[in-house]
């Protein structure tokens, strides 16, 4: 029969398959369906992005309720993928709570690759981008070379004690700083593209839509959370690249 | 517009490293950005209308997710988001910035709507797959 633990350990991993860009509609029936496993008569899980809660009816009097906070937002498809395997085999095997807590543990420190392949994405994705929307080969590689000092400041800056809209607001500038220099260096030909190619990886364009579909789905809160979030993130950016035009076009 | 698909792989890649997906599933993940941009440009040769297009192919991406997740038993979103990059209005929101700065208020409006329309069709595409996908889902 579940027990308190049991219900902990099944939070842990429902939390962390948040942290970690599990889908939040999704979750809930995740850790429903383990709780059910266990033996639960009936279960009410209700997550929004900051904070979970569970209550469990249990055959007999019993009634179990747990809530947990997320307080982190680190979206890492390779863990979240290992949290849905661990969440199966709960639901299948009724893992004691130390084995998920072994198991958890190793999900959570899964790395799929070293920080090099950091700058790799983010060069493939801002020179893609920046000829995708209609950049030259030099663009593409000016956003390549702004996606690398980008992600440099990103991994050596401790950026942690800024909140997100100035952090957006910060690295936009920068980015659009960089950008104007390629072209005044003459590396880069077209402006637009390459702070287009730049402004893929600071907008929120993925949480953008994340927010809307929740919101379409009846996830109200957790939708306009994440859309407010989204929005001011994007002003940040807008803010950022806006002060950059603005200096550089006196200097261009 | 042979290089804008081979674009659209590069930089969905780019975003599959970026969001740590599995090794062994990036190739297919990046993949599914470059479908997606078909699909769209299929769409936009046939039709006018940028709402249905970006709905069209964010449809696509879904079902594209979901066809994975369902092949490797996993979460869709893994599939999904790197599929959609390549519909994401970055575009639009520069030219919409770059109109605000330059004080051109009818191209402000227009881009900055055609900004939030595709977010909103992108949505929607999400949102639709999803709830008919939703009582075929054997996993939670």
């Amino acid at each position: 029969m579940l027990s308190n633990q049991e219900l902990s350990a099944i939070l842990d991993v429902g939390e962390a398959m948040l942290t970690y860009g599990g889908e939040v509609s999704r979750i809930e029936q995740t850790v429903s369906k383990m709780c059910m496993a266990y033996g639960a008569e009936r279960v009410d899980a209700f997550s929004i992005t900051s904070s979970m809660i569970v209550t469990v009816r249990l055959p007999g009097e019993e009634v179990l309720t747990q809530t947990c906070r997320i307080r982190e937002w680190a979206i890492d498809y390779g863990r979240l993928a290992e949290l849905d395997e661990l969440a199966g085999e709960i639901a299948e095997k009724h893992l004691n709570p130390k084995e998920i807590g072994k198991r958890l543990e190793k999900a959570k420190t899964t790395s799929e690759m070293s920080g090099i392949y950091t700058y790799v994405g983010s060069v493939l994705a801002a020179g893609g981008f920046a000829m995708f929307f209609g950049g030259s080969f030099r663009d593409g590689i000016s956003a390549a070379i702004l996606a690398l000092v980008f992600t440099l400041i990103d991994r050596k800056v401790n950026h942690a004690w800024l909140n997100r809209i100035a952090y957006s607001f910060i690295t936009s500038f920068v980015s659009g700083m960089i950008a104007i220099g390629m072209v005044e260096m003459g590396v880069g030909e077209h402006l637009d593209k390459i702070m287009i190619g730049g402004i893929m990886l600071v907008i929120p364009g993925i949480a953008l839509a994340n927010a809307v579909r929740d919101l379409l789905l009846g996830d109200v809160i957790t939708g306009l959370l994440r859309l407010c979030e989204s929005l001011l993130i994007a002003a940040g950016v807008a803010a950022g690249f806006a002060a950059a035009l603005f200096l550089g076009r006196g200097w261009l | 517009m042979m290089v804008q698909v081979l674009m659209a792989f590069i930089g969905s890649l780019g975003f599959s490293i970026l969001l740590h997906t599995k090794k062994e599933w990036l190739w297919l993940a990046a993949i599914g950005g470059a479908v997606t941009w078909c699909l769209y440009l299929i769409c936009a040769n046939n039709m006018n209308s940028y709402f249905v297009c970006n709905l069209v192919a964010a449809i696509g991406a879904s079902l594209y997710g979901e066809l994975m997740a369902a092949i490797f038993k996993t979460a869709p979103v893994i599939f999904r988001v790197p599929a959609m990059v390549p519909l994401i209005p970055g575009g639009s929101l520069y030219y919409t910035l770059s109109a605000a700065l330059a004080k051109d208020n009818i191209a402000f409006a227009e881009k900055g709507l055609e900004t939030v329309i595709t977010a909103f069709a992108i949505s929607v595409g999400i949102v639709a797959v999803n709830i008919v996908c939703e009582p075929f889902r054997k996993r939670a």
